[in-house]
């Protein structure tokens, strides 16, 4: 319930995407000329001014479709090629991160300092770049204009907002099931015996008051060792954030896996595996907006990213996706004519598809956008 | 004093909204068993029906992004929907839409919606709060033959938007917003004026309720909060929870207070008058694992059962004595 939220959502997610992208750069031995390269390249155009300034006008949330596109759009926007099974599992990596911080959130004004810290770690992959500085500096001032003085109200819808984009996704995670953050089943462990959100008061204590005044306390048990948190976090542009969450998780080398939870809990009708032709439409739409990928697939100097640790297993996985073509998208920038027809069959579609079209309309300006950057 | 009981499944997970889970019939002792719960889904109202030996009965209602109460009224019953287009009323099954208000859309850049639904049964109006901090009152006349909604009355006295509302005895309507001010309404003679407006603490309000001549609320920082209704004056504040608390219930005839936070606990109190003095002491605290609870409701005037809904979990879970 709140029009905020779509810049936070974006950032967050790509903050995550960068942190995997590094640690796989990293893991495949990629040179590091050519890793800096797709770092600048993904961060700048992530941060496109004009697109940023467009993200955080007054908005409704993408559907999930759109900002799955948006991420498959921007995860190629440089030299770096990934097939459809290493994205679907970037993907579920960044969109399980995220959920994780946003549901472990002390406060609701916490989804602000995670922001800041994806910034903050992007900040540093990009350091040797002065343009691109100049572009983060700019998402510090949108991000202190827009929300740092919001009330806790207000931030409380955001993250009430968030947490509907990311309900019903139970993707189990390797380094979260390891570290014990997430169950076998795809929820989160929420620790009881955790601080308490800075400002507040530990629970266990009855206050009576008489005009006013303290004049009877008790106290009751509640069997959790509480510790308070001593500092807010900073919303400045260089600031301590207090608040682990939202710094990469991958600082240490490790693999990381992930597997959907076999009982489909999802209820939003155009997911699962049966084929949804008005997506399949919408997706192809959407990739021709976003076009220009076939001129860069050709660059002598592209390479194929895999996020699986072997080959073998990526083939695995492909063959899985094979059968979910809701996630595959066909980009074909050769049929530029023939986007007039497609945008009449989106027009087409606008009246009878789900409530997600209005904000896939919105998808489109945007990753127009982020094409002309 | 309450044991876990088998739970109550849902066909979709509960959406992350305060107040999140309404009961049917939970101030009436005559319902025989039945019960039937509202829980929000993103954008569908679920209605599950529970009787002794029967199965489950499921009906959903789309709409979009909600909170849905029962109101009972001397004229007749209504399922009301408040959502970020308006306000909608259903009959009680959820089976016909009965009225449709749409919000004024005069503001693009935030979010409009209305939040907080109540009911003042004797004079047959339906309350809803809205996101500008106004109260739409709505009378409702059914004389078996016509059936007559409309708004009656905007009344205007929070300049944020509204979390909840509820009623009481003796014609008092409560109104809580986002920055943790309450006030309290009186309704005479066809209109409703505001007697008192307790400041808040920037921390919102929540979830409140009526008791004797006391009212509750349960706030963002944890804390619960007990004032005298017509001076507004603080009797006692609970820490009670170390995050949100999404919720609040009262039991009046067990005179038990309920309380659901987003630290996985539910915990229940006791009140009580002792020399005119109010008492309160915690009787009953448990964690659901891992669940961040959403809504509670004692499912009855006795108290003897409560019922929980957590965030992204498609259970509601049930406590009994």
């Amino acid at each position: 319930m709140s029009l905020k939220t779509l810049p936070l959502l974006f950032i967050n997610l790509g903050g995550e995407m960068v942190y995997i992208l590094d640690q796989r750069l990293r893991a495949q031995s990629i040179p590091q000329e050519k890793a800096r390269k797709v770092m600048h390249d993904i961060v700048g155009t992530m941060f496109n001014k004009r697109f940023m300034e467009e993200l955080f006008k007054p908005q409704e949330m993408y559907s999930k479709k759109a900002m799955r596109t948006v991420f498959d759009r921007l995860a190629h926007a440089s030299i770096m090629r990934l097939n459809a099974a290493s994205m679907d599992k970037l993907y579920d990596l960044m969109t399980m991160a995220f959920k994780y911080q946003v549901s472990l959130c002390l406060r609701p004004s916490d989804v602000l300092l995670v922001t800041l810290n994806h910034v903050d770690a992007i900040k540093d992959f990009v350091s040797g770049s002065t343009k691109i500085i100049l572009l983060i500096d700019h998402v510090y001032h949108l991000l202190h204009e827009h929300f740092a003085s919001l009330s806790t109200g207000q931030f409380q819808l955001i993250r009430q907002a968030l947490l509907s984009f990311f309900q019903d996704m139970h993707i189990r995670v390797s380094i979260f099931l390891k570290d014990k953050v997430q169950n076998s089943n795809g929820r989160f462990s929420l620790p009881v015996d955790s601080p308490i959100p800075y400002g507040t008061e530990m629970p266990g204590v009855i206050r009576f008051f008489a005009s006013n005044e303290v004049v009877r306390t008790i106290e009751f048990k509640t069997n959790t060792k509480y510790r308070t948190v001593l500092k807010p976090g900073s919303f400045e542009k260089s600031g301590e954030r207090i608040t682990l969450l939202g710094t990469n998780m991958y600082n240490v080398d490790r693999n990381v896996e992930t597997s959907s939870v076999s009982q489909s809990q999802s209820q939003d009708g155009a997911s699962g595996n049966a084929p949804n032709p008005l997506a399949k439409e919408e997706l192809n739409l959407l990739a021709h907006l976003v076009g220009k990928d076939e001129k860069k697939a050709k660059d002598v100097s592209a390479f194929r990213l895999n996020l699986f640790s072997t080959d073998k297993e990526e083939e695995i996985a492909a063959e899985k996706t094979i059968y979910r073509p809701d996630r595959v998208i066909n980009i074909d920038a050769s049929k530029k004519k023939a986007s007039d027809e497609l945008s009449r069959i989106m027009d087409d579609f606008t009246i009878t598809s789900n409530n997600s079209a209005t904000a896939t309309e919105k998808g489109d300006d945007l990753l127009a956008l982020m094409d002309s950057a | 004093m309450y044991k876990r009981q088998p739970s109550i499944p849902l066909k979709a997970s509960c959406s992350a909204l305060c107040n999140n889970l309404d009961v049917s019939d939970a101030n009436s002792s005559q319902s025989g068993g039945s019960l039937t719960f509202a829980v929000v889904h993103k954008s569908v109202s679920h209605l599950i029906n529970s009787s002794p030996g029967l199965p489950h009965i499921y009906r959903q209602v789309t709409c979009k992004e909600s909170e849905s109460s029962w109101c009972a009224l001397e004229s007749r019953k209504v399922l009301v929907i408040a959502s970020l287009k308006g306000i909608q009323m259903f009959e009680p099954d959820g089976s016909i839409m009965l009225f449709w208000h749409a919000l004024n859309r005069s503001d693009e850049k935030t979010a409009q919606f209305a939040r907080g639904i109540t009911s003042i049964k004797s004079d047959n109006l339906v309350c809803v709060g809205t996101s500008s901090g106004s109260i739409l009152i709505f009378s409702v006349d059914d004389n078996g033959k016509v059936l007559n909604i409309q708004l009656k009355e905007t009344l205007s006295g929070h300049d944020v938007p509204i979390t909840d509302l509820i009623s009481g005895e003796s014609d008092t309507l409560a109104s809580a917003d986002e920055l943790g001010n309450i006030a309290i309404w009186k309704t005479s003679d066809k209109s409703i004026s505001k007697v008192t407006l307790i400041k808040g603490q920037n921390y919102p309000c929540s979830s409140i309720r009526l008791w004797d001549k006391y009212i509750i609320g349960g706030y963002g920082s944890g804390h619960i909060r007990i004032y005298e209704a017509n001076t507004g004056n603080l009797e006692i504040e609970i820490a009670a929870h170390a995050r949100w608390v999404n919720a609040i219930d009262v039991a009046f005839e067990a005179n038990l207070l309920l309380s659901a936070s987003e630290d996985t606990y539910v915990r229940v109190w006791s009140l009580g008058l002792v020399d005119n003095k109010l008492k309160v002491e915690m009787k009953f605290s448990e964690s659901v694992t891992d669940v961040q609870l959403q809504g509670c409701k004692f499912t009855s005037p006795e108290g003897l059962t409560f019922a929980l809904t957590g965030y992204d979990f498609s259970e509601i879970y049930l406590f009994s004595r």
